[in-house]
């Protein structure tokens, strides 16, 4: 069997054992997302370059340490990135600093053609279709918390707003994003499934609660 | 968190209040938006209720999908070489834990793996470069990861000295003139390079090329230099190295500038200790 066509789990597996090629083909199916990501996060791409190449190292060093059984591997896989992309944030924030100028360093960077690249752009078009789909106020609070690292107090800092007010945006923006993915298949194919006894129904916005 | 009074003194009351507290906060812990103790007390709490497990998992593949809504950008095509030849440094140990690796180095103790590179530098006659030894220890102080790389090919070396080559390019006579030490390691088809007196006006980061016979220029690694202009990496070589002509070394941003380092390596291969050609 071709490698590209191993799943996660095995290739992953054979990262585990020593296999340079099942990280490469990890790092072609990947790549893309955990650079995106990092960029996102940073807005520089050269730092988003050594986030990439710490990820994919710490992909192979920590290999053995994933258990399936716990989470998809794009789970960790993008809880790795943003770990480590928090980490830059936070110092950078320490040091005052806003939104990382585009060092002049940059080198040639291409836009991807998503057209290419079918299942990273269903699963893209299926997180942005629902996030279009929340009210603005709540979409911007998990934006804040997802990709710029900042907890639900510095959240309600920087907008200036309760802390309690975050807190039922977070809440309820989340539960919608996922009654609205959950129809959909997930990353690596699973099919979502809702925790039991939950009724999203029976909280309702508190402002400032 | 009204309704719990009534079991505050009890412990399936203190379970209820930690069952709700969790349950309020689930989205919040998925996304790492809670302060230190809340996700403290969050985590100790799913240890012993599946049913948060459940809507924790519910949530944590909501919080993965939000990485799919960046706007998708394409890496720069040398970064699959980079972590190529990084995996490949890292190879005589895949998948150890961080702190299991270099282990046995550490035990070499601190002064032992001074030693070990300075016999490193002895062995490929750097010792002519005009830094004091003291200078050189305290700049290899910070490069601890590449010290324990160089210290693997030392030991290869010393087992299996004619599978190595090294060079000696060096750049324009301005002042300070950047210098480098190419080892070509012929089994592990990998190269050691030691940058030194690299200019930090243009900028701490370089792009390392290799020139193929058809005269092509390959990049394979981006590399910042230190404070010094002092830089030391590995790399795998990315073709057959008998295909490998030259080395260039240019500042990052400027890649159609003259590059600062340019070496040929002599026709005859296979014979260590020649100095290569100069382009500059
Ligand atoms: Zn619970």
């Amino acid at each position: 069997m071709p490698m590209q066509d191993l799943s996660d789990v095995e290739l992953l597996r054979r990262v585990a054992k020593g296999d340079q090629e099942a990280l490469l083909t990890l790092y072609d199916k990947y790549g893309r997302l955990v650079y995106s990501l990092a960029y996102r996060m940073l807005q520089d791409h050269q730092l988003a370059e050594e986030v990439t190449q710490d990820v994919f190292t710490r992909v192979w060093q920590a290999a053995r340490s994933f258990d399936p059984k716990r989470s998809s591997f794009t789970t960790w896989l993008t809880s790795i990135t943003r770990n480590r992309t928090i980490d830059i944030l936070r110092r950078r924030r320490v040091r005052g600093l806003t939104g990382a100028g585009e060092a002049e360093l940059n080198t040639a960077i291409t836009r991807a053609d998503e057209r290419f690249i079918p299942e990273h752009h269903l699963e893209a078009l299926a997180v942005r279709e629902a996030l279009e789909q929340l009210p603005p106020a709540q979409r911007e609070v998990l934006e804040l918390a997802y990709f710029q690292g900042m907890t639900q107090r510095e959240i309600a800092e920087y907008l200036n707003i309760p802390l309690g007010t975050v807190k039922t945006r977070m809440r309820l923006g989340m539960m919608k994003l996922r009654d609205l993915l959950e129809s959909k298949p997930s990353p690596d194919g699973k099919k979502k499934r809702r925790g039991e006894n939950e009724a999203s129904g029976k909280v309702t916005e508190r402002e400032g609660a | 968190m009204g309704g719990t009074e009534e079991y505050r003194h009890t412990v399936e009351g203190v379970m209820d209040q930690e069952h709700v507290f969790a349950e309020e906060n689930l989205p919040a812990f998925a996304l790492g938006a809670l302060e230190e103790e809340e996700s403290a007390r969050v985590r100790e709490h799913l240890k012993s209720c599946p049913q948060c497990q459940a809507t924790y998992h519910s949530y944590e593949r909501v919080a993965t999908a939000l990485a799919y809504a960046a706007p998708l950008y394409d890496p720069p095509p040398y970064l699959r070489n980079v972590i190529r030849a990084l995996i490949v440094s890292q190879s005589t140990q895949p998948s150890a834990p961080f702190e299991e690796r270099g282990k046995m180095w550490k035990s070499l103790g601190q002064m032992s793996r001074f030693l070990l590179v300075i016999t490193i530098l002895l062995a490929f006659g750097l010792t002519g470069w005009n830094l004091t030894l003291h200078q050189r220890l305290s700049a290899m102080q910070d490069e601890m990861v590449s010290a324990q790389e160089m210290g693997e090919v030392l030991m290869d070396y010393m087992k299996n000295p004619d599978a190595y080559d090294s060079y000696i390019i060096s750049g324009r006579a301005s002042s300070p003139s950047p210098r480098a030490l190419v080892v070509r390691d012929r089994t592990h088809e990998r190269f050691l390079l030691v940058l030194e007196d690299l200019p930090t006006d243009v900028g701490p980061a370089y792009f390392i090329w290799l020139v193929d016979a058809t005269g092509r220029h390959i990049p394979v690694k981006k590399v910042r230099c230190n404070g010094d202009g002092r830089a030391v990496l590995m790399f795998e070589s990315p073709m057959p190295m008998e295909m490998i002509r030259g080395i260039r070394v240019t500042p990052v941003g400027r890649e159609d500038a003259s590059p600062i380092l340019d070496g040929h390596f002599p026709q005859d291969q296979g014979y260590p200790g020649l100095l290569a050609s100069n382009a500059l």
